[in-house]
């Protein structure tokens, strides 16, 4: 799915285009590499409808030792599963991952615009997250990072 | 178009906190007791805390801590009996958690209102300021 301005052509956000568009940005991003350098654990971003978005998008992110390791849609919650550090998903069908990171639609557009941290986002109540605490207040940094780049990725949004 | 934060702190927002707050209490606690060093000393932790989450300038979101025998239990509301009141940012209190503001730092530093970054009083036990030199010990994160 793909708008068009001029000879600029911008995905829609979290579309598959706009996924592997993320993916090159955050693999091309230094300071993400940086922050994150020690970090394994991936992520599913949720965006929950409101506003112009009336359904809820999901997308699967991978992410290990600063890196980018992949990034697909997710089409409904049972296709993956929050597990521990070192845990296995209950099916092999099912994807393991060890953070959601959840917003309606309306506060992601301000994250993305670059009026809400991501993480004040969490601290408002406006944002939400599943997972280890701990090891996320670890990598503050690179969790500002990983969302920071999604403001790098020309996007249309809904 | 820019886009301007609004907040309204209602209802679903302020149960969203009380959870990620509550995931933040016990999923620290959880990680310092990985290290044996700590266990003594967040068994014998006693304290009943009155914490003000300031949201927004005019919104304080109020949650109670009871620490006792080892169990840390986080709920909402204030305690009328209380060993120590505190009053921060959660923002802040998160960067105190995993070590990028000292103790010090939150007691002069200004926050985002232009207040203390934590704000404290003693409670109607007594001044219980052992207590609050405590808190780093029991709070914040050990770097792996």
């Amino acid at each position: 799915m793909q708008f068009e301005i001029g000879w600029m052509i911008m995905p829609k956000f979290m579309s598959e285009e706009w996924l592997d568009l993320y993916k090159d940005a955050l693999n091309n991003n230094e300071a993400y590499a940086k922050a994150a350098s020690w970090w394994t654990g991936d992520f599913v971003f949720k965006v929950n409808a409101g506003g112009n978005l009336d359904h809820d998008v999901m997308s699967y992110i991978g992410l290990i030792h600063g890196k980018c390791t992949g990034v697909r849609l997710i089409s409904g919650e049972d296709e993956f599963e929050v597990i521990g550090p070192d845990e296995q998903a209950s099916s092999s069908e099912k994807l393991g991952v060890e953070y959601v990171y959840e917003a309606n639609y309306d506060t992601w557009l301000l994250i993305l615009n670059g009026s809400l941290d991501p993480v004040r986002a969490l601290l408002s109540g406006k944002a939400k997250i599943q997972g280890d605490m701990a090891k996320v207040l670890k990598a503050t940094d690179a969790a500002k990072e990983l969302v920071r780049t999604a403001t790098l990725v020309e996007t249309e949004l809904y | 178009m820019i886009l301007i934060w609004v907040i309204a702190v209602d209802e679903v927002s302020q149960e969203i906190l009380f959870f990620t707050f509550n995931a933040v209490i016990s999923d620290v606690i959880a990680d310092k007791r990985k290290n044996p060093k700590n266990t003594k000393m967040l068994d014998e932790f006693q304290a009943r805390l009155n914490i003000g989450l300031h949201v927004e300038e005019d919104f304080i979101l109020w949650v109670n801590l009871i620490a006792e025998n080892g169990k840390y239990m986080l709920g909402r509301g204030k305690l009328d009996e209380y060993d120590l009141e505190l009053i921060a940012d959660p923002e802040d209190l998160m960067y105190f958690t995993n070590g990028e503001y000292s103790t010090m730092n939150m007691m002069l530093g200004k926050n985002r209102f232009g207040k203390r970054r934590l704000r404290y009083k003693g409670g109607t036990t007594g001044r219980n300021f052992g207590k609050l030199l405590q808190l780093p010990k029991i709070l914040v994160l050990e770097r792996n």
